[in-house]
Parts: structure tokens; C-alpha cells; sequence
């Protein structure tokens, strides 16, 4: 097989391979750290690539495998980070000249569990500074591009999480979303993300962007995939205050139910309104819908209440809760955060407390609403944004174009992004 | 012909833009405050709408601190 059918295929596959040991992981490892050699030079989709102790890893792994038999299906499965999960030894920079040489001394709880189920790390993904922002050309290391379109951006804040899957530079990978950051760049790269329930994944080690709105959770090629990587990271963890100490059912073992009888709830009437929305993102999106009916889910209509204010309540929250926490470096090494970055999380020092405490009730009251809306589905489905990719000149020191993520984002509900593409 | 009163508003607005960074011990270059104040006039905006959306009775949601299950958790 050669290197590209290898980091191709299916993370489930892989491991299914190394089981019955028609692979091994070294032979997995070399292959996908030739891929990153051959294409990250156009990409940029890591900043660290963790060579050498990846190939390790992947020995360790194999010897393991042989003596005891594998761990589990992620045994030897070769993965990487956004690079805002703490790593043991390992550079963490978030992106940022703030923390351009910040090496944590141990593990964000979600990276131990990927260890634990004995994945081999890859290295370390690019992504928007702190996770909020854009593509920022000046920036410490190069933005992480499109691989559909190397003039395309791969979505943010999970940039170099989205980009590495689509062009096969790992089989599995971490990301974050606090405003869109796992659905948006799952959704331009044609992968699956997955922002878990608020409270399912822990954040310890996590390099926090908004704590009320923070998010850790997987992206993968096939939903499987998703589902085996979240199978590693759920879990309570009291290190984590928000996490949440509920049973975990098994996710692969889900995948096999029928969507016949799923009540499905789609806001027709806001979708077809919007003027921004592409005409082919809304048919890929119809398609997928009638999809669903065809296999017996019963689809209707709702409206989402206080739509005109959700965006609004992420944006004042968000900030103020990463201004706070950036609050004492602004002040003191202003110039080492990007413009992207400054953009967004400046605004916050023009708002008062009064603003934020607005904001908390008005997320309280279109919670509230909310549910009594939904209360009679199972899911609610919408595109996760209205256009296609946009090239790096069109966001050129802007914020990316709006998405349809805040509704799901505010009521802490799990959502997931489907890809519509085949990547072969 | 510009418009007096609106260079009178511009002007104000740069002021309160500045006095608020001054205030948060930020110091940014005159381009970066100019870059603001558009963004500042839109949430402003923004704010305004969200000032009328909350009612009397309407309490914080911070969901911070095992808050899942009263937002609807499920599995």
C-alpha cells in the first residue's frame, strides 16, 4: 500500500489492522511522518511534529501489542493536538509569541486519556492564536491552509486539526470550539467534528478561551472515527469544575441504531430568509435532510427564538471571559499578541461588568426558550455555516464570515458537523 | 458636505474609546484605536438590543460548575 492509501484509511480500519497485526504501528507512524514531511511545507498544519517520539511511541506500542495483545482500537493509532492541549515536554504554544516557549509538565486530561488508550502522537497542530480570531500571516508560525485549496483557509479556530485530516497527515486529531472552532473548520476541510456536551470532555490543561463556553472534543474522517476518539476522552474529572459526573454509554456501539422514527427539527424559515446563504451549501444541505426522511426520520419545521441575539450573547460572553483571563499580558506585552487576536478581545475593555451580567441573562432566557422549543426532537439540524470556504485574501485581518453554530453553542448541547464531501 | 454634527459624534466616540483603553491600561497605536471604533459603534449597537431582550425576573447563566443537568443534559 502506499503512504497515501495507509494515512487514507479509516481510523477504525487502522486499528482493526494492527489487532490482527496485518499492520503494525511503525510502519503506520513512518508513513504518515513521510506524508507530513512531503506536504507541510505547503500546508502548515503542525507546529511541532514530534518525530522521534513518535516512532518510539510506535515501537513501544508494537511490542505491547505483541506481548499482551492491543489496549483497545486506538492502540498505535498515530494522532495529534491542537496545540493548546498541555503536552508533558512538549512545546504548547496556542498559536501565539505569548507562549512561544511554554513546555507544561504534564498532560490536559483529554491528551492522558489519548495516551492511555495508546495512541502515538504526531506533534502538535496549528490553529488561531488563543483560539479566537483568524489566519494571521504575522503570527509566530505560518496559518494552516486549506488542503482542498491551498488559497482557501481551513476554518478556526481547529485549523491545522481540520486541514491535517483532510490531507491524510494523521489519522485522528483533538480540537476545541468555544464559537465554532471544531464545526467550522470540519465543515471547509469536508471532515466530521464533534463539540461534545458542555461538561462530557474535560479542559483540564486546556489553554482556556471563554470558561462558560469551552468545549474540548475530537474531529476525525468518519463518524466512527469521532466516536472511537471520544470513547477515550469522556469522563468526570474534578479537576475540571464543570465537568460532569454522568454515566458513558458506548458511542460505537450507538452508531448502529436506525434513524427511523428521529424527530428532526430544521429552522426552514430562518435558513431560507438568510441572503448570505451559498445556494449549493443550502442544496447539500436539503439533500442531507431528505436523506434522513428517507430513512424514516420525521422532519419539521421550527423556529429558533431570539435568533437576532444569539451571536450577540457568544460575542459579549466570550470576549469578556478571554479578556479576563488574557488581562494581565495585554497590559504588559501587548504587541506579542497578534491583530486578529486584539481585534476581538480588546473590545472587551470598552464593555462594563453591567454588559456581561446582560449578557448571562440573556443566555439564560434563550435557553429557556429554547428547550421549549426542542423539547419534542431528538436533534435539530442546520449547516454548520453558509458559504463556502473564503480565500486568505477576503479575511485578510478580518474575523471569517458568520455561522449558524451559536444556537447549539449556547445551550451547551453536543453538535456535530458531517462532512458533504468524499475524500477520495 | 460633512456632516458637523457627525464629526462631533466621530470625535466623541474616539474619546470614549480612548478614556476606556487608557482606563484598562492598554496603550495601542492611534491606527489600532481607529480600527476600533467602528467595531466599539457596533457594539454598542448590539448591546442596546441585548439591554431590551432581558426582562425583570431574567438570572445569570454562568452553566459553570456541573450546570449540565439544569440545561438539559443528556448523554
Amino acid at each position: 500500500m502506499s503512504h497515501a492509501d495507509l494515512c487514507y484509511l479509516t481510523l477504525a480500519e487502522m486499528g482493526r489492522r494492527i489487532g490482527s497485526r496485518e499492520l503494525s504501528p511503525p510502519e503506520l507512524t513512518q508513513a504518515h511522518l513521510a506524508r507530513i514531511d512531503a506536504l507541510d511545507g505547503q500546508l502548515h498544519a503542525y507546529i511541532t511534529v514530534t518525530a522521534e517520539r513518535a516512532l518510539a511511541d510506535s515501537r513501544a506500542a508494537e511490542d505491547e501489542i505483541t506481548r499482551a495483545g492491543p489496549r483497545g482500537p486506538l492502540h498505535g493509532i498515530p494522532i495529534a493536538l491542537k496545540d493548546l492541549y498541555d503536552t508533558a515536554g512538549i512545546r504548547t504554544t496556542a498559536h501565539s509569541l505569548v507562549f512561544i516557549a511554554r513546555v507544561p509538565a504534564q498532560d490536559a486530561s483529554a491528551a492522558a486519556g489519548l495516551r492511555e488508550a495508546g495512541t502515538v502522537l504526531l506533534g502538535k497542530l496549528s490553529m488561531h492564536e488563543f483560539a479566537i480570531g483568524g489566519p494571521d500571516e504575522e503570527g509566530p508560525f505560518p496559518p494552516a491552509r486549506n488542503p482542498w485549496d491551498l488559497e482557501r483557509i481551513p476554518g478556526g479556530s481547529s485549523s491545522g486539526s481540520g486541514a491535517a485530516l483532510a490531507a491524510g497527515l494523521c489519522s485522528g486529531a483533538l480540537g476545541s470550539d468555544t464559537g465554532g472552532s471544531i464545526r467550522g473548520p470540519a465543515s471547509l476541510c469536508g471532515i466530521v467534528g464533534l463539540k461534545p456536551t458542555y461538561g462530557l470532555v474535560s479542559r483540564y490543561g486546556v489553554i482556556p478561551l471563554s470558561w462558560t463556553l469551552d468545549h474540548a472534543g475530537p474531529m476525525a474522517r468518519t463518524v466512527e472515527d469521532t466516536a472511537i476518539l471520544l470513547q477515550a476522552i469522556v469522563g468526570h474529572d474534578p479537576r475540571d469544575k464543570a465537568s460532569a459526573e454522568v454515566p458513558v454509554p458506548d458511542y460505537r456501539a450507538a452508531l448502529a441504531e436506525s434513524p427511523a422514527g428521529l424527530r428532526v427539527g430544521v429552522p426552514w424559515s430562518y435558513l431560507e430568509n438568510l441572503p448570505e446563504v451559498d445556494a449549493e451549501t443550502f442544496a447539500v444541505f436539503k439533500t442531507a435532510v431528505d436523506d434522513l426522511s428517507k430513512l424514516g426520520a420525521r422532519v419539521a419545521a421550527i423556529d429558533i427564538p431570539y435568533v437576532e441575539h444569539v451571536e450577540a450573547i457568544g460575542t459579549v460572553i466570550l470576549a469578556a471571559e478571554a479578556y479576563a483571563f488574557h488581562e494581565p499580558n495585554l497590559r504588559e506585552r501587548l504587541a506579542d499578541y497578534g491583530r486578529p487576536f486584539r481585534r476581538r478581545v480588546l473590545l472587551a475593555a470598552l464593555r462594563s461588568a453591567a454588559d456581561y451580567v446582560q449578557a448571562l441573562r440573556a443566555r439564560g432566557r434563550f435557553c429557556r426558550a429554547m428547550q421549549a422549543v426542542i423539547s419534542d426532537f431528538d436533534l435539530i439540524a442546520m449547516p454548520t455555516g453558509p458559504q463556502p470556504a473564503e480565500t486568505f485574501a477576503e479575511v485578510s485581518g478580518c474575523a471569517e464570515s458568520a455561522d449558524f453554530v451559536h444556537p447549539h453553542l449556547q445551550r451547551h448541547r453536543p453538535a456535530l458537523d458531517l462532512r458533504p464531501l468524499r475524500l477520495h | 458636505m460633512p456632516d458637523e454634527s457627525q464629526h462631533q459624534d466621530d470625535a466623541e466616540t474616539v474619546a470614549q474609546v480612548c478614556l476606556l483603553l487608557t482606563r484598562a491600561g492598554l496603550k495601542l497605536s492611534a491606527e489600532e484605536i481607529l480600527d476600533l471604533v467602528p467595531l466599539y459603534r457596533r457594539e454598542c449597537a448590539m448591546l442596546d438590543r441585548l439591554r431590551e431582550m432581558v426582562e425583570p425576573g431574567d438570572e445569570l447563566s454562568l452553566t459553570f460548575r456541573a450546570a449540565p443537568r439544569e440545561h438539559g443534559w443528556d448523554t
